[in-house]
């Protein structure tokens, strides 16, 4: 017994003290050193100034909605954000995490994800409003998206009677991109304006989105449609050799560019 | 796809191609026992260690011996770990204030760093103090890579010495593995992702208001705020891929763009992830001094890692089919990534995300930079497959190598007897008794995912941990229990695994999953070591021929694929085929 807490147990404990100390304690500070040094604005987050107050992130993307949550025309907005208990929550970043036939994600669609309102599998869905047939509804009791309907489950409605859809599902998403935009209702939306990202919070925009939105925000900002686009070309940001990864816009330094104009 | 998606992938594998080689016959010749290079410099440090430790260097064990030195360091350090999270409030760097992690989350995180899985029940950055990230979490994240790379080399000495009793010794192999390989490596590729925007920041967050906030006069509305978190990040993500580890600093791993940048890093974490795993295939070879035998086992591994990729990737660039009834437009163009963008970055894209689904499953990785819930169902089906067909293509570090090595042997002892010779490997004879542990070591993980599994589908009080219905409610469970047992630790992670049924019994996978591998393994190996080898002859069936690197693949396909079939026609296959996601 003794022999064995000699050859094993005593050198655990200290074998574990000298790695805990070398890469617990001074490879991290080592290298927090060097990118103190070297690396001063990557290594402390990259941030970005406006009038020396701190406004965010170049890696990290923000929401452009007034105080209740619409969308400010002024401004470039960012993809949807899936991250807690509001959009472009930092600290806690995180996906939808939707499956890719679910409801919350691609609404009720007849004949593939759609049940009636006694349960049972329909073809049609039993939701469907003339403005958006791919409705997905808020029960009542929670006010969340309903997944499966159930037998005798109340839903959310609207004065006149028609369900309330649930607006942050694709078809929803696309609508109101459409109406920001003033696009036709059969416009094609590019993906990245209507999906969230693993992060949550995702930086960038494809630039065919940012190019969808440039009239908008010229038009609010009262500036030459080519300044803003000029804009936008100016805050893409290559793939890496042009392989590595996909182009996108920066939204926020695109925004603090539009901002700091205006001076 | 477009032609830079496929210029990715072969960038990609080029990486590997040129690191394989290079890395491997570096590890050759730390684990030979002989000179390697840099001794100069690693020798006293070395020494010094294990003076203060009072290991002698010399002692060589048999594996009984080996694996209790195994055994207890991995649970003294596990006890400091979980100490740690538990009294953190107390201790310095908590700048933000964190109170004490929960007795159950606690418990779950310490066994899942400790076995090398990182299933992740926690968001970092709201839940670790930053001393609880680079102390208690990353300590384990150097250690159980190296403990897996000591196996594997005691493995090899195994399967190369000649009636023999002990296979090496336990903390030569780790240290060696941590201060010729780990720290180097870990500390090169830190600077570099630092370099890129990776952030290494001590001190409390900071709190802004948004610009929106800030330009028209609504600040303090909190919807409209943000903390930008800060951490010694850049130090833990490299041995996060290096080690195969994949916890994050962050909630969302590779995703958070503090933690993985731009599109360069992201191939560098993806390269980091697959380098000493699929060197270790290298290092095999070079150790048996047989480079034939070896590109068997690294053909096999590279063939089924190459074609996961290749399913993946095509499958998440032509994007969710149920998108375009709303008008999505998910074509690639010059200016629209497009592709299934639900759940991944667009500075990754489709294909970067892809390259770390697969690599991340392969190896036993489970950093994940996309939301793998939100794949395509076959695309989410195949990192669910890779980790089911037992972390070997090329699995983590180590712990794939001598995975895929029983593999081999299980292959030559069908191959042989459906051949009618007498079963032997490198010149040594196996033996009904090492076929039963090399059946152990391959039926465990089936056993225990499938039962958990079912217990937990059964039991109706963990029904609220799955986030949707339908096949893809089952999916998430299988994957959660396939992810524990093989030590991946990535998640459909809709699900909720903070639970007391799941943080237990998903802990309890891990358990099973690391350490009821390591026995067999181990007394595989001390079976081995004691074998006398015997001539090769015209009677011997020849495993350094591409028929047995065919032969190997289908052993592995087979052997658990059809274990796993029930579940993957109930889940993924059920979901792709009544949703219509076509082909």
């Amino acid at each position: 017994m003794l022999r064995a807490l000699r050859q094993h147990l005593l050198p655990s404990i200290a074998l574990t003290a000298v790695v805990a100390v070398v890469v617990g304690l001074a490879y991290p500070i080592v290298v927090w050193g060097i990118g103190q040094v070297a690396f001063k604005n990557q290594a402390n987050g990259s941030l970005l100034y406006r009038d020396g107050k701190v406004v965010g992130s170049a890696l990290i993307g923000q929401s452009f909605t007034s105080k209740t949550g619409t969308p400010l025309p002024q401004y470039f907005q960012s993809r949807p954000s899936g991250t807690g208990t509001y959009a472009y929550n930092s600290t806690d970043s995180a996906a939808s995490n939707y499956g890719p036939s679910d409801p919350r994600l691609v609404g009720f669609i007849p004949g593939f994800n759609t049940v009636g309102l006694n349960g049972e599998p329909s073809a049609t869905n039993p939701f469907a409003t003339k403005a958006d047939p791919y409705c997905v509804p808020l029960t009542k009791s929670t006010g969340k998206p309903v997944i499966s309907p159930e037998p005798g489950e109340k839903y959310e409605k609207t004065k006149t009677g028609s369900y309330v859809c649930d607006p942050t599902t694709v078809p929803e998403r696309a609508m109101a991109y459409r109406k920001l935009n003033g696009l036709a209702p059969d416009a094609k939306v590019p993906v990245d304006a209507v999906t969230t990202s693993a992060s949550g919070l995702d930086a960038g925009i494809s630039i065919a989105n940012a190019d969808l939105q440039a009239p908008r925000v010229a038009k609010a900002r009262h500036l030459p449609l080519r300044t803003v686009l000029a804009l936008v070309r100016k805050y893409t940001i290559g793939s890496t050799w042009g392989f590595l990864g996909t182009p996108y816009v920066n939204v926020l330094e695109l925004n603090l560019a539009l901002e700091n104009m205006r001076r | 796809m477009s032609g830079s998606s496929w210029a990715e992938i072969v960038f990609f594998l080029a990486l590997l191609a040129v690191s394989t080689p290079l890395l491997g016959n570096y590890m050759a010749k730390v684990y030979s026992g002989g000179h390697a290079p840099g001794d100069r410099f690693f020798l006293p440090i070395e020494r010094f260690t294990y003076r203060i430790c009072r290991i002698d260097p010399d002692r060589e064990q048999r594996w009984r011996s080996y694996l209790m030195s195994l055994l207890v360091y991995t649970l003294v350090g596990g006890l400091l770990t979980y100490l740690i999270l538990r009294v953190q409030a107390h201790l310095p760097a908590d700048p933000n204030h964190f109170p004490g992690v929960p007795s159950g989350l606690s418990f779950n995180t310490t066994i899942s760093f400790m076995t090398n899985t990182n299933w992740q029940n926690y968001a970092g950055e709201n839940t670790m103090s930053q001393l609880s990230q680079m102390f208690g979490l990353v300590w384990h994240q150097f250690i159980s890579a190296a403990v897996g790379m000591a196996l594997a080399a005691a493995f090899i000495r195994a399967l190369i010495r000649r009636r023999q009793t002990t296979i090496g010794t336990f903390w030569v192999d780790t240290v060696r593995s941590c201060t010729r390989i780990l720290i180097p490596l870990a500390f090169i590729f830190a600077i570099i992702l630092m370099s890129q925007g990776a952030i290494q920041s001590f001190g409390a967050d900071t709190h802004l208001s948004m610009l929106a906030a800030q330009t028209t006069h609504s600040t303090g509305v909190k919807t409209l705020t943000q903390t930008l978190p800060r951490g010694p990040v850049a130090s833990m993500a490299p041995i996060e891929a290096l080690g195969d580890n994949g916890g994050g600093y962050f909630d969302a791993n590779f995703a958070n763009a503090l933690e993985n940048p731009n599109g360069l890093t992201n191939i560098l974490v993806l390269w980091m992830l697959c380098m000493i795993p699929f060197a270790f295939a290298w290092t095999f070879g070079k150790m048996i001094k047989s480079m034939r035998q070896a590109a068997v086992v690294l053909s096999a591994m590279a063939i089924l890692f190459t074609i996961s990729i290749l399913i993946v990737a095509p499958l998440e660039a032509r994007g969710n089919v149920k998108l375009n009834y709303a008008g999505v437009s998910q074509s690639i163009t010059s200016t629209n990534p497009g592709g299934n963008l639900e759940g991944k970055d667009i500075r990754l894209g489709t294909t970067g995300s892809a390259l770390n689904a697969a690599a991340i499953t392969a190896t036993s990785t489970g950093g994940v930079n996309s939301a793998e819930e939100s794949y395509t169902p076959i695309g989410g089906a195949v990192p669910l497959f890779n980790m089911m067909l037992g972390e070997v293509i090329p699995g983590g570090t180590g712990t794939g190598l001598y995975g895929m090595l029983i593999f081999v042997l299980i292959g030559v002892f069908i191959g042989s007897l459906m051949v009618g010779r007498t079963p032997m490997y490198l010149g040594k004879q196996i033996t009904a008794r090492d076929m039963k542990l090399a059946a152990i070591y391959i039926l465990v993980l089936p056993a225990t995912v499938l039962v958990l599994a079912s217990i937990s589908i059964l039991v109706p009080s963990t029904a609220s941990s799955i986030s949707t219905t339908g096949p893809h409610g089952l999916t998430e469970i299988v994957y959660a229990f396939t992810s524990a047992a093989h030590n991946n630790g990535s998640a459909f992670a809709g699900f909720d695994g903070n639970t007391n049924w799941y943080n237990f019994s998903l802990a309890l996978c891990m358990w099973i999953g690391r350490y009821f591998e390591i026995i067999p393994a181990l007394a595989l190996a001390g079976s081995l070591v004691r074998k006398r080898t015997y001539a090769v002859t015209a009677g011997t069936l020849r495993t350094d021929k591409p028929l047995f690197a065919v032969m190997l693949m289908g052993i592995v396909i087979i052997l658990v694929g059809l274990t796993y079939f029930p579940a993957l026609a109930l889940g993924p296959l059920a979901e792709h085929f009544a949703g219509h996601f076509g082909l």
